[in-house]
């Protein structure tokens, strides 16, 4: 089973028919690790839609 | 697919909700009183990254001798403490100029979150491997923006300048420091386990970041008056 189809599973992915080619491929380049522990916190995965954010804390 | 790709990806695929939070308090109507509220945080944790890169530095060095990462790593880590010794220093002048004293700093207790944010990097620098910290070190110096963004948010906010200094100079060196980084990463002869230990390392401190934000943001929702 891909990394997609995982996170697809455990509710992570609510739509794998919308995620582009691309972020399928950065997605299943995860390590098992990973998608572990993104499956145990329900992180949410970004597309890259926030390029113009300004960080609040640098170090 | 090179390092720095790797961990590019990552910043983009886990840094979502903490980077939709950072718009959501550099737009706020409360910014006057998010800003302060925010800068201390900062401060608590910016306090402990000289401690935190030294005790990766060291861990390092200690691993060099029969672990070419670590060497590699422990290069890198001499020159970048001294980089960022001194910044908690700044953000205490920083945050004197909105009126927050040193005695009020000294005596916030800091949040679970900022605790587990920066634990989490001892644990792998003395359990795993320091290679951990290039993850955080990813998460909060990658992606610096631009120094104009900082002088508008003063100039928005009615908040003096000077209150700014520390994040206008980061806007002006991190750019230098996050292509040295990828540089490094790209030159060091990781593994598989050290790439997913910097993707674990990423997407903790994406998390701890977001839950830190949004403690902050619940805050300004609290002052307001019913």
């Amino acid at each position: 089973m891909s990394n997609v189809e995982v996170l697809a599973n455990a509710g992570v992915i609510k739509d794998v028919k919308q995620l582009s080619p691309e972020m399928t491929k950065k997605i299943n380049a995860l390590s098992p690790e990973e998608v572990t522990h993104l499956v145990s916190v329900k992180s949410k995965l970004g597309e890259d839609d926030l390029k113009s954010h300004a960080k609040v804390m640098i170090m | 697919m090179l390092a720095s790709q790797e961990v590019e990806n990552r910043l983009l695929l886990y840094g979502a909700g903490w980077k939709r939070l950072s718009c959501a308090l550099w737009e706020s109507p409360d910014l006057s009183f998010l800003y302060p509220e925010m800068l201390k945080v900062s401060y608590q944790v910016i306090r402990a990254s000289t401690t935190l890169l030294e005790l990766a530095r060291d861990q390092a060095l200690h691993l060099a001798p029969l672990d070419s990462v670590a060497a590699g790593l422990a290069t890198y880590l001499v020159q970048h403490v001294e980089e960022e010794r001194g910044h908690d220093e700044w953000l205490r002048k920083d945050l004197a100029c909105l009126g927050v004293s040193a005695r009020d700093l000294d005596e916030a207790l800091p949040s679970p979150y900022v605790a587990g944010m920066v634990g989490a990097q001892h644990y792998w620098i003395l359990h795993t491997h320091p290679v951990a910290i290039l993850g955080y070190i990813a998460v909060l110096e990658g992606e610096p923006p631009e120094e104009a963004f900082f002088l508008d948010v003063a100039r928005r906010s009615g908040l003096p300048e000077a209150a700014f200094n520390t994040l206008r100079y980061h806007s002006r060196v991190d750019q230098e420091h996050w292509r040295d980084l990828l540089g490094m990463v790209d030159a060091l002869p990781l593994e598989p386990r050290h790439l997913s230990l910097m993707g674990l390392s990423i997407l903790h401190t994406c998390n701890g970041m977001e839950a830190v934000l949004q403690k902050v943001l619940s805050q300004a929702e609290a002052s307001v008056p019913a």
